[in-house]
């Protein structure tokens, strides 16, 4: 068999492609840009909950620590356990909680800046951790988004650009197989984010006939504006659940072809800008944009490809 | 591709895998064994265990709580759970309340209790608290249009006092 030949394999040739997809090097700027605007997200988040601390998550909050740290999965410590901790130097349980939200903001500020970034990634995580554990009934949507990306935060190569780090030569920088994968897990981890919760809508029979976009829109706890006058245009809650069922659904195909990629995630984000203008969910929406942005938007094509990190070579 | 990018690439092979199982309903954590066990500790801490379920497959309704709260003088006041100074600390104090969903048969009274001694705490005049849960229901677009209007309805209630001599509620008195 000569070179061409073994080289048209249809089994080589798909081996180079999912080599190509997870190795080829990429510019560390899309995670840099994700490490940024989380920390932004997550520090306004966090600053929108300073002035209910202790309700939300301290001793003497509306949950007691015993009944939210007993219902959660976390193996991560609570606030209590940190209370326990830190008794001898004289902290007590509310000391304690200020102390653990002072570190998370802290967390945040060095990875928003990109000083010891795989440190703040860390303390960050860690307290995030503690607080969701301690303060387990008032999480939802936005705090599993943060969650994970915190997670990825301590794995990938976030500080590779724009950081305090790559600065002081901590690290290596440029195009990177590493940021090619860890690029491919932000967008994978999207795909199937949407497609999961497409289909989950798409089994009932409310996002079809526009009734889970008119319960939404008169919910006391989301509703924004009086939208009342729905009710005389049923098309258009319909219209609109159609609109994200397929957005959804789509997700995971339109956004691998160049053609209809950036429609396509702006269609996305302009779906999480609604959700933030007519349901008020504004840190939602925030960390929902980012993780598209930096998937999608943001272009991962290095400017020049360094000769030793050139596409993989397969045996 | 490098052997350590290959590790690393299956590493986040099974990570999808997982995000995939959790997001499709599938909890590959409740198996006992101790592969079970791991994951159950790997998802909450990586946040892969998730069901992205957001609103889907319908927007249920929304459960509010109210307190009654009574004085020895018999002077009697009102307030709701979130009285947070942003709209993002509301958000978390409604999931609070959301929470108090047990059954529906049943409400969650422990975080009831939990929720009285703390608006006890905060209003040390006041010997007892009312805990009552509504569910807020929305007509149809079609009912909307017949004349229907959200209403509330009960859920359940329950009655706290303040245990002489503690700072914290006990419970008097419960009835849907």
């Amino acid at each position: 068999m000569s070179v061409a030949a073994h080289a048209e394999e249809p089994g080589v040739l798909l081996r180079r492609a999912l080599c190509a997809f997870v190795a080829a090097p990429a510019s560390p700027r899309p995670l840099a840009v994700f490490r940024i605007s989380l920390s932004v997200v997550l520090l306004a988040l966090a600053l929108c909950c300073a002035g209910n601390l202790y309700d939300i998550f301290g001793p003497g909050g509306f949950v007691q620590w015993s009944i939210a740290e007993s219902s959660t999965w976390s193996s991560v410590p609570g606030l209590s356990w940190f209370t326990t901790l830190l008794a001898p130097f004289g902290l007590d349980a509310a000391a304690t909680t200020r102390a653990v939200f002072f570190a998370y903001i802290l967390g945040l500020a060095l990875l928003l800046l990109g000083w010891r970034t795989r440190l703040a990634a860390f303390v960050a995580w860690l307290t995030q951790q503690a607080l969701q554990v301690s303060g387990y009934f008032s999480v939802y949507g936005v705090d599993h988004w943060a969650n994970a990306a915190l997670f990825y935060c301590l794995l990938f190569p976030i500080s590779d650009a724009f950081s305090l780090d790559r600065l002081a030569g901590r690290t290596r920088g440029g195009p990177s197989p590493a940021a090619r994968l860890a690029i491919r897990v932000l967008q994978l981890h999207l795909c199937i984010a949407y497609f999961c919760s497409g289909v989950d809508k798409a089994a009932g029979p409310t996002w079809w006939n526009g009734e889970a976009i008119w319960q939404s829109l008169h919910r006391p706890d989301l509703a924004q504006f009086n939208c009342s006058w729905l009710a005389q245009v049923p098309w258009l809650p319909m219209l609109l659940g159609w609109a994200t069922i397929t957005l959804e659904i789509g997700y995971p195909i339109y956004v691998w072809s160049r053609r209809t990629r950036r429609a396509w995630v702006l269609g996305t984000v302009c779906l999480h800008l609604g959700i933030a203008v007519f349901l008020g969910l504004w840190s939602f929406s925030a960390i929902m944009i980012v993780f598209n942005v930096a998937a999608f938007l943001v272009d991962p094509t290095p400017a020049v490809v360094p000769q030793s990190l050139s596409p993989p070579e397969i045996s | 591709m490098s052997t350590r990018h290959a590790v690393w690439t299956a590493l986040a092979a099974g990570h999808l895998t997982l995000i995939a199982l959790w997001g499709s309903g599938f909890d590959p954590a409740s198996d006992s064994a101790p592969a079970g066990k791991l994951l159950a500790v790997y998802g909450p801490l990586s946040g892969a265990m998730s069901n992205f379920g957001y609103f889907s497959p319908e927007v249920g309704p929304y459960l509010g709580v109210t307190f009654i709260l009574t004085d020895s003088a018999g002077f009697t006041w009102s307030e709701t759970l979130a009285q947070g100074r942003t709209h993002e600390a509301n958000v978390r104090l409604w999931e609070v309340s959301a929470a108090m969903y047990g059954s529906e048969a049943e409400p969650n009274t422990e975080l009831m209790r939990s929720c009285a001694a703390a608006k006890l705490a905060r209003h040390p005049t006041a010997s007892r608290v009312r805990v009552r849960l509504e569910w807020h229901q929305v007509p149809t677009m079609s009912g909307y249009r017949t004349g229907q209007r959200p209403n509330w309805s009960l859920y359940s209630e329950c009655d706290f006092a303040r245990a002489s001599g503690e700072a914290a509620g006990e419970e008097d008195e419960g009835r849907r």
